[in-house]
């Protein structure tokens, strides 16, 4: 190609000129270049407005961030109020514990209470204020409600749940005041007026009996569960295990009796227990007077009964004045009024029994109750009906049919927590204000005044049935705590009512407050005319008596939207997500049936398809079906779940009827329809274990070291470990558990232990870092049951820590057995070899579902577990690494009994003892070393920190005991 | 039924030397012939092959999805509970496993042993452990709650600075079943690079000649890459012999060092080791025999090696017989209540006595057959006896590992266990995976080790 063509390519402009030669470039102009550049890219950069944050330096004073509040509050449960102390987060309630100066509590807390908080924070609780779902405001609310009522009252029914709250009172005062043609009801399925009736047959006027069981050697409870059911169980419980609990071989202990149909926690710590059908209590009760030597006639005494009877009358005569017989609330006022003169006759008035004045309003006045009601619903006359709390519609007898009545009524608003059957049949729903959002007062058993005061503003604008009555007296526009403080300011006038309102809410109640007892002397006449109404029904053959009995994990339905309560397992059948029929044995193979089978369960014109549950202990010709389940409102927990129970219920009898009829339900092919059972629990029997070792006190002052084989440090070539400082252990008494399974739900609460559904429970991966075992023992026909709370043992030769490949869990300086959950992969080979079977997996992302409210609910102190890894219980080391640091804090060592861990803070009767070894003084080493101490499996060598003082028992001398061969072998169970 | 390449040879019949009864080669045929018969597969379409395989692709396409949805959404997805948290995954595990002890068994262990029988069989016996060891080592990965974080049981330098724990037999299961897949896979790799670069040689078309030629190493058959191979070859098999033994020992420890009654037992590394040998075995008959009989190999793999076959299983299933009894007697001798009723009661009369007793039928009867020559040399009962012996060392992990943890201590603690689907799923799903990578090994592969096979010949015609 020629020069010039060439040149002519190169000044073509395809290549600027110089690209293919260095650049002619100074460093004067490179710097030049350089320094536009700059100068250009950052002309280019657009400043952003200026956002100043401020740290938080105004805190308020008290509230450090990461350091948990606690609160006083009360929960009122039928109308009876317990004082609990809430730790509250951030401002958020979290835990729920008892208040250790409420005379209701005494520090610990029950299953419901410890489930509250989930309750509060459930995702489906009503959230507006609605009329026929149309969205309103409080202002529609209280204009219509105004317009609603007809002057002077007439037509205007209140029905709300009992109550003993001084403020409530006063507004019903005012309201019927202004309205004197209203009319108040108040309702809850269980609560019964049997014992006030009682009490009116032999002193003339309504009184309620209060128990003293510090004050009892002999305690006699004819079908009642007073130890784990009711408004004073925490402090029956607890006066119980005081007089239980044996320090050393031979000291003294009170003795229980206990006739029931279906077994119960109290029946599992019974000394003689006995089989009797609801309805025949009432001639045990005869039966127990004749040998008890009150007046009567000494009838026949079935064969059965007889043994008991006679030691049971026995004891009570030789210990008169110090002797408690207790009649279960469900028993007709009859059968009440039987046993106050029995224990009058042995001088018990006045110690173990007293009597005060109702405390709940209107207790006793029959215009009160619902069947008025009722009567006025179906005969048109109610114009305007408030249903404040409760769930009426759905647990109201089945015959009153509020369901069908409620929604001719003009005008009908319910105030409660749910879009529930009862808020279906009314026209407005009124979200109501859950306990722990809500300003109010209360009274517990014993009268007691009790001050509940909110931790978090309502969640949705909630309101207490206090603000609703004020709606009607024009009050509205006054929220919860301006009503209440002026309606103390009134009841507390004077100059000192500041500092008691102070003194009050820090404590949570006003000491001094208890009713005083009345001194009145019953009419010992009346007793032979009672006698003779204590007969047993006869029932016609075929037919079954059927008792209705609250929930031990739903109550009455009022829980059955909480997950913690539907996934804890009924202390004795082990059943979650539903109920079942409960039967005995014998009359199970008389019916042909096998648990899980499906039955039509029929009472009168009223049938229902129930599972059946066979459950050893449970009375003969008789079956228990708990109520609360069988939900069909807008809970989306409860829905389906479980059979109702109400749909049973009349009127006439509405806690135990005769004449049910149960007939097998069949598929197609004529095979018996089934049903899984969701039971956490699948055997029932020791299989001769030395697992909970038993011994009578005369056993145990004979022979101190009968659980010998099962103490003492294992044989080992190795050298033993040095342990020196804190060393964290665990006693554990069961002499002292009922197995109410508190603890539980505790534990639950404390370490955000997810909850997994029916299904999941089916296939045995219910995640409880403690379970409460439960084991059958005796023989059928005298069936007895022993728990025991089963969790990490923290074992010193942990099994579990040799086999993780990953050094997940490690033994910590301090004596823990350590999970550390972020190095965790889940090969679970640690489970495997865990003899105890404590430890849970995390099969699935079981956090997944959580609603945001849910997720407040969660203790930020405990990591929330990811799918794959494995758990246990920890001792509660967030609370004992907290006592450290507040402990380090402050210069000092950690005093004895500072860490209490979640389980043993709620335990009613103390049975739970947690502290360390390195306190030579402390409660948990002289537990230790009693001679009953023993560890499970003990011959696997695994030195567990955990160890448990076995079970003694106080038998009757004169009645038969069960030789140890046969209490360790026991009936198989479910 | 083949694609023509070249005729094949018809297989002599009738004609026995004189001196051998029982020979281990028919016939002495000649180097071509023998090329031709053992490279013919290679390159040869069969519709059947791919009726097969797409069975097979099925099966692991199943697996892949079933694997996906575990690791997707959870162990839950499987039948595992508390207290039986080990369950098919990991007796899965255990037989794939042990299926694969026998190919190392045929191919170093009898190489040690100079047994020559071996040369025919041996290559396909590798291969199958080779596939085995893929299939179960596919369960320590997925049973895992969280298996991302799998490399934790590895010792590596981690930034967390901590170890695995050395004292769990999970880290040395993990470097037993590396080690044995490794050197499994170099010792099938060294010894077929004589027959891969036969192929190379022999190949229609210019892809595969490359292809192979590729794997085939620059193989040139000279006397120093012979030497060279004898050397690699022999101490290969050297280092695989002992792993014979301890892969399944260490298997077994997993069992063995928990304290569980039914696992804490000391008899378990050489009860497991033979049972690996004996599950092995069979299933490399029920892979021969197809082939046998399919490819028309009964020249090369006679009624002697069926013979030596049989005679293996029948003394190793004597010793899984003894291996029972003396476990349930030591049970019984112990006194120890948890034994006993973990061998007495919940194993023979417990909900899963049905899978006991086809167990000890499966796994104690059936090799009694092969008492009889007749039988050893029948494939028709070789086939169905292995599949039952196949099938019982399955029942007989489910036996050890799922009724040893559902009842234990507590009782308390007891509870039933269920395969959900996934878990079937994933057995099948392997089996389906087996056969896929066993039919692209019969289909790309020589299968039948030609240059041991020549070197039998030769050594049969210097006799």
């Amino acid at each position: 190609m020629s020069e010039r063509f060439r040149v002519l390519l190169d000044q073509a402009g395809e290549f600027p000129r110089g690209v293919s030669e260095p650049p002619e470039l100074s460093r004067r102009e490179f710097l030049k270049l350089l320094g536009a550049s700059m100068a250009l890219a950052s002309a280019g950069c657009i400043e952003k407005p200026a956002e100043k944050i401020l740290p938080y330096t105004f805190q308020p004073p008290e509230l450090l961030p990461g350091v948990a509040e606690h609160y006083a509050t009360s929960m009122v449960i039928n109308g009876y109020a317990t004082g609990l102390v809430v730790t509250s987060h951030a401002g958020r309630p979290v835990k729920v514990e008892g208040n250790p100066e409420h005379p209701a509590s005494l520090g610990a807390a029950g299953v419901y209470e410890q489930a509250s908080v989930l309750q509060l924070y459930d995702p489906q609780r009503a959230k507006a204020i609605t009329q026929k779902s149309v969205a309103r405001t409080w202002a529609d609310f209280a204009l219509a409600l105004t317009g609603a009522v007809p002057a002077g009252g007439a037509g205007l029914h209140v029905l709300m749940e009992p109550t003993g709250s001084p403020l409530i009172a006063a507004q019903i005062a005012r309201v019927r005041a202004a309205f004197p043609a209203a009319r108040f009801h108040f309702y809850a399925p269980l609560a019964s007026d049997a014992p006030l009736e009682g009490a009116r047959l032999i002193f003339g006027q309504p009184l309620l009996p209060q128990y003293d069981l510090s004050a009892a050697d002999i305690i006699v409870a004819l079908d009642s569960d007073l130890l784990a059911s009711g408004p004073f169980q925490l402090r029956h419980a607890r006066e119980f295990a005081n007089r239980r609990r044996v320090r050393e071989p031979g000291g003294a202990m009170n003795r229980l009796y206990v006739a029931e149909a279906a077994f119960t926690p109290t029946g599992t710590a019974a000394d003689h227990r006995l089989r009797v059908r609801t309805r025949e209590i009432g001639s045990l009760l005869a039966a127990l007077l004749a040998e008890a030597g009150g007046p009567g006639a000494s009838a026949a005494v079935p064969e059965g009964w007889a043994g008991w009877v006679r030691a049971a009358a026995a004891d009570l005569r030789a210990h008169a004045g110090r002797a408690l017989v207790v009649t279960g609330e469900r028993q007709p006022s009859e059968v009440h009024a039987a046993a106050y003169l029995l224990n009058a006759a042995l001088g018990n008035l006045g110690r173990t029994l007293t009597f005060t004045e109702p405390v709940l309003v209107d207790d006793g006045v029959p215009a009160s109750r619902l069947a008025p009601l009722a009567a006025a619903l179906g005969s048109g006359q109610v114009q305007a009906l408030l249903v404040l709390g409760g769930n009426p519609v759905y647990t109201a007898p089945a015959d009153y049919d509020l369901a069908g009545t409620l929604p001719k009524v003009p005008f009908t608003a319910y105030l409660g927590l749910h879009q529930n059957e009862t808020a279906g049949a009314c026209q407005w729903l009124v979200p109501q204000a859950h306990y722990l959002e809500a300003w109010g007062d209360a009274r517990a058993r014993d009268g007691t005044v009790s001050l509940a005061q909110p931790l978090i503003a309502p969640l949705y604008d909630g309101k207490t049935p206090a603000e609703v009555l004020a709606t009607l007296v024009g009050e509205g526009n006054l929220s919860a705590h301006q009503l209440l403080r002026e309606e103390w300011m009134r009841a507390h006038p004077g100059a000192g009512f500041e500092a008691l309102w102070e003194a009050a809410l820090q404590r949570g109640f006003l000491p001094g407050t208890a009713l005083p007892p009345v001194a009145a002397a019953p009419n010992a006449a009346a007793l032979p005319a009672l006698v003779g109404r204590l007969k047993s029904p006869t029932d016609a053959d075929g037919t079954l008596e059927i008792t209705f009995r609250e929930d031990p994990s739903v109550h009455d339905g009022t829980f059955a939207n909480v997950a913690w309560l539907q996934e804890l397992p009924d202390p004795l059948s082990k059943q979650t997500w539903g109920n079942a029929a409960l039967m005995g044995p014998a009359t199970a193979r008389k019916l042909e049936l096998n648990s899980g089978e499906m039955v039509l369960l029929a009472l009168g014109r009223r049938a229902v398809h129930v599972p059946v549950l066979v459950l050893p202990g449970h009375a003969e010709d008789a079956i228990t079906l708990t109520l609360g389940y069988g939900r069909r409102g807008g809970e989306e927990v409860a829905r389906g779940v479980g059979v109702n129970a109400y749909w049973l219920r009349t009127s006439e009898a509405p806690y135990a009827a005769g004449g049910a009829r149960v007939r097998r339900l069949t598929g197609p092919g004529g095979e018996p329809l089934r049903q899984v059972l969701a039971i956490t629990q699948m055997h029932g029997s020791m299989h001769e274990r030395p697992l909970v070792l038993t011994a009578t006190r005369e056993e145990y002052l004979a022979r101190p070291d009968f659980a010998k084989s099962q103490q003492g440090r294992s044989l080992s070539i190795y050298r033993p470990f040095t342990y020196t400082g804190q060393q964290w252990a665990m006693s554990i008494d069961l002499s002292l558990c009922t197995g109410c399974s508190a603890c539980v739900v505790a534990c639950q609460a404390e370490n955000n232990v997810p909850v997994v559904g029916r299904e999941q429970v089916i296939k045995g991966r219910e995640m409880h870092w403690l379970r409460i075992d439960r084991y059958f023992t005796g023989s059928e026909d005298d069936a007895g049951a022993v728990v025991q709370p089963m969790l990490c043992q923290h074992c010193e030769k942990a099994p579990c820590e040799y086999v993780c490949p990953v050094n997940a869990t490690v033994h910590s300086p301090d004596g823990l057995n350590e999970m550390v959950y972020n190095r965790c992969v889940g090969t679970r080979f640690c489970s495997n070899n865990c003899p105890y079977k404590v430890r849970r997996f995390n099969w699935f992302d079981f956090n997944a579902h959580k609603s945001e409210t849910e997720q407040m609910a969660m203790n930020p102190d405990v990591t929330v577990r990811e799918r794959g890894v494995m758990e246990k219980c920890t001792y509660c080391v967030q609370r004992i690494r907290r006592a450290e640091i507040t402990a380090r804090k402050e210069n000092r060592a950690i005093r004895p009994g500072e860490v209490v861990t979640a389980c043993q803070q709620t335990c009613p009767t103390r049975a739970i003892t947690f502290g360390s070894l390195g306190d030579a003084d402390s409660e948990v080493v002289r537990q230790r070393v009693e001679p009953r101490s023993y560890s499970v499996l003990h011959e696997l060598g695994t030195e567990p920190r955990t160890q448990y003082l076995a079970r003694i028992t106080n038998p009757n001398p004169t009645l038969p005991v069960r030789t140890r061969r046969e209490v360790e072998r026991g009936p198989e169970g479910l | 039924m083949f694609g023509a390449a070249s005729p094949r040879p018809a297989p002599p019949r009738g004609k026995v030397y004189l001196g051998d009864p029982d020979p281990v080669m028919i016939g002495r045929p000649g180097d071509a012939a023998l090329t031709d018969q053992l490279l013919s597969p290679v390159w040869t379409h069969s519709r059947v092959w791919w009726l097969f395989f797409a069975v097979a692709s099925a099966g692991t396409l199943m697996l892949f999805i079933c694997m996906g949805y575990t690791v997707l959404l959870g162990i839950g997805t499987w039948g595992t509970t508390i207290p039986v948290a080990w369950a098919y995954a990991i007796i899965n595990f255990v037989w794939w496993i042990g299926i694969g002890h026998a190919g190392t068994f045929i191919s170093a262990f009898l190489l040690l042993l100079e047994q020559h029988w071996r040369a025919s069989v041996n290559r396909v016996a590798e291969a199958m452990t080779l596939f085995a060891v893929m299939q179960a080592g596919l369960f320590p990965l997925l049973h895992l709650g969280r298996p991302w974080f799998f490399y934790w049981l590895a010792p590596y330098p981690s930034t967390m600075r901590v170890w695995p724990q050395f004292r769990s037999a999970l880290p040395w299961d993990m470097a037993a079943v590396l080690t044995y897949f490794t050197v499994s896979l170099l010792f099938w790799y060294v010894g077929l690079l004589p027959d891969l670069a036969s192929v190379r040689d022999r190949a229609p078309g210019r892809l595969r000649r490359r292809v192979y030629g590729v794997f085939a190493l620059g193989w040139r058959g000279s006397v120093r890459h012979w030497s060279h191979y004898r050397i690699a070859y022999g101490l290969l098999a050297g280092l695989a012999t002992p792993l014979v033994v301890s892969v399944h020992s260490i298997v077994s420890l997993d069992f063995a060092i928990a304290q569980l009654p039914g696992w804490h037992s000391t008899i378990f590394p050489p009860y497991f080791v033979v049972g690996a040998i004996y599950s092995g075995f069979a299933m490399v008959l029920m892979l021969i025999l197809p082939i046998r009989w399919w490819y028309d190999l009964k020249n090369v793999i006679t009624d002697r090696h069926l013979d030596a076959m049989a005679k293996v299983l029948l003394t190793t299933g004597w010793m899984m017989a003894y291996s029972y009894a003396i476990e349930t007697f030591i049970a019984w001798y112990s006194g120890r209540e948890f034994e006993r009723y973990v061998a007495l009661v919940s194993r023979p009369f417990g909900a899963y006595a049905v899978i006991y007793w086809l167990m000890l039928a499966f796994n104690v009867l059936t090799p009694q057959l092969f008492w009889s020559r007749r039988m050893r040399t029948s494939p028709v009962a070789l086939f169905l006896g292995s599949l039952l012996i196949v099938i019982g060392m399955w029942l007989e992990r489910f036996v050890v590992v799922v009724t040893a943890l559902y009842r234990d201590f507590l009782p308390s603690s007891w509870h039933f266990y269920m395969p959900s689907w996934v878990d079937w799923g994933i057995l099948f799903g392997t089996l389906g995976f087996f056969c896929f990578l066993f039919l692209l090994f019969l289909r790309y592969v020589p299968f039948i080790p030609l240059s041991e096979v020549k070197e039998l010949r030769a050594k049969l015609t210097e006799e």
